[in-house]
């Protein structure tokens, strides 16, 4: 036998609900007629007036109102088990718990198929006082249209001047010129770039980000080893200019590496606020992350349908770790600068040829290109003969 | 500090029930019953987090009671328990014999026998101790009962009529419980 001691539902602890009150609420200056319905929202009950004319009576009167019942979203969250809060479609409900609790009971279901409970609780990841950023454009209060951050981003379309950091370290990132400012846009929400000018800037403090950054954008979510110095930091298009998809749905950086595990459970919130889990429908990775100075380490992504890679990785000049097997299973080798200036370790090198060889690609454009860094070892030199037996052209650093 | 929400649980509860079918004809042509309480106790306890609930169907739904709480085991429920329903219904008989009938709500019922059991006379003396006074600080309050989590028959929301605690022997104790659930 257990038992569930309940814990109160009230406007306070009721997050949110799915669930909209249908009926107005009272007001003194209304003329009510015989039989009409009235909202106390104080208490979240429905009353019924009981004669016409029903003018500026309050609701206690008992000569003029009735009360009929739990207004519809309130209606499960009262003692009575047959009363019951009906809606069509999906029922959501988000209660913040105080002290603890480990029971959900819903009971006098109908027409319901399954239920999904999910547990939220505050992410420890910043928990210790580690720098970095936060930026998730779900959450409206932290979008402002002016670069001031006074007037609110309220609907779709706006401009996003500022963008408020939730990591707690106060690292707000804002856009001073008003030409070179993203768009918010809903379903996913996000904000847009256009790839010419648009970015949020944001000044990284002294000491700046040695760890993990993870992006969520339209195009794909991964998460990267990065190093940004202290100062100025693009949050977008790099520049402006290169970003790896049109929107960001979220983006995190920590000072300190994540866990595998941390970063995984990081991009499934990305993806489950609306960003597109891997990189898998893109064909066309040009200029995908050119010139993103920070990052260190790329990790493994899907780039199965990808056929134009050119100058996707150029001037990552901090670029040394990638890994094996990226290219594996690509459709097109256009390769053309794709790792120019860049500082590819000997064994990154290797792993990108000896992909580029299991790809299999002997058709099309078939172009590599990589200069700075390391030279390719003898397994890549054997890679290179291979592909240049597939008319590719490759050109490395160390000129083999 | 503001901070964001994760989650740190999140399971999916599929509500079709289909074990009242022991043959495969049954299987072929009974309606297939879909439960009508579902209670889960087995959330991670942490403190300060965000429950969010997202109930599932197509069309229409109803939720009666929605219930987020810290829940106790009191102990196991032997069999014997016994379970069902009080109807409030009205049904008026004529002179003539006729059966009017007015459909009016019902509310569960249940008479269970728990063991509170433990390794010593000293464990289980606390443990009766703490149900006397717990039981005592929810009377007249609204708590769910899970007899078992097998039988939803037996998972009630509402009050006991009464309680009785017999302290039989020195490792177990029997509590003895008078359900009523609300309508």
């Amino acid at each position: 036998m257990k038992i569930i001691r309940p814990f109160l539902i009230d406007t306070a602890s009721l997050v949110s609900t799915s669930v909209a009150e249908t009926v107005a609420v009272w007001d003194g200056a209304v003329t009510y007629a015989l039989a009409a319905n009235v909202l106390d929202n104080t208490n979240h009950r429905i009353f019924e007036s009981l004669q016409a004319s029903n003018l500026n009576h309050p609701l206690t009167d008992p000569l003029w109102w009735l009360d009929i019942g739990p207004s519809n979203p309130w209606a499960m969250f009262d003692q009575i088990n047959g009363t019951l809060t009906t809606i069509t479609g999906p029922l959501d409900f988000k209660v913040a718990v105080t002290g603890r609790a480990d029971s959900v009971a819903l009971l006098n279901l109908t027409g319901v198929s399954s239920v999904r409970i999910k547990v939220l609780a505050q992410s420890t990841l910043f928990e210790t006082g580690q720098q970095g950023v936060w930026y998730d454009p779900s959450d409206l209060t932290t979008l402002s249209q002016d670069s001031a951050g006074t007037t609110p981003v309220t609907t779709s379309s706006q401009p996003v001047g500022k963008m408020l950091d939730l990591s707690g370290n106060g690292n707000h990132a804002s856009q001073a010129t008003a030409a070179a400012r993203p768009t918010y846009q809903v379903t996913p929400e996000r904000i847009t770039i256009d790839r010419v000018d648009d970015r949020l800037i944001t000044t990284v403090p002294a000491g700046g980000f040695v760890g993990t950054m993870v992006l969520g954008t339209d195009a794909g979510t991964a998460s990267y080893g990065v190093n940004i110095p202290a100062g100025d930091y693009d949050i977008g298009g790099r520049g402006g200019l290169y970003f790896p998809g049109t929107a960001i749905i979220g983006q995190f950086i920590r000072n300190v590496a994540l866990s595998a595990g941390e970063a995984a459970g990081v991009e499934a919130e990305f993806v489950a606020r609306g960003a597109t889990a891997g990189y898998g429908a893109i064909t066309n990775f040009a200029n995908y992350w050119r010139s993103w100075t920070e990052i260190t380490s790329f990790p493994l992504i899907n780039t199965s349908a990808g056929t134009n890679f050119r100058r996707a990785w150029s001037s990552c000049t901090s670029l040394t770790s990638f890994p094996a097997s990226t290219f594996d299973a690509i459709n097109g080798g256009d390769f053309t600068n794709a790792f120019t200036n860049t500082a590819l370790t000997q064994t990154s090198i290797d792993n990108i040829l000896v992909s580029l060889v299991a790809s299999g690609i002997a058709a099309g454009t078939r172009v590599f290109g990589q200069s700075d860094g390391s030279a390719p070892s003898a397994t890549g030199e054997a890679a290179i003969t291979t592909l240049r037996s597939r008319g590719w052209t490759v050109t490395v650093t160390g000129g083999f | 500090m503001s901070g964001f929400l994760v989650p740190i649980y999140d399971v999916t509860h599929l509500l079709t029930e289909n074990t009242g079918f022991d043959n495969f004809f049954n299987w072929f042509f009974e309606e297939h019953g879909v439960k009508n309480d579902l209670v889960v106790t087995d959330i991670t306890p942490r403190a300060g987090v965000t429950i969010e609930v997202t109930v599932n169907g197509s069309g229409t739904l109803s939720v009666g009671t929605a219930i987020i709480g810290l829940s106790k085991d009191l102990g196991a429920t032997i069999y014997g328990a016994k379970v069902g329903i009080t109807d409030f219904s009205r049904k008026i008989i004529d002179p003539f014999g006729n059966y009017t009938l007015v459909e009016r709500a019902f509310s569960k019922r249940a008479d269970v026998t728990v063991m509170v059991q433990g390794p010593s006379v000293d464990v289980v003396a606390s443990k009766v101790d703490e149900i006397n006074l717990l039981l005592a600080d929810f009377r007249a309050k609204p708590l769910v009962w899970v007899g078992t989590e097998q039988f939803s028959s037996t998972m009630i929301f509402g009050f006991y009529k009464s309680f009785d605690l017999d302290i039989a022997y020195p490792t177990q104790s029997a509590l003895t419980l008078s359900i009523e659930g609300l309508t």
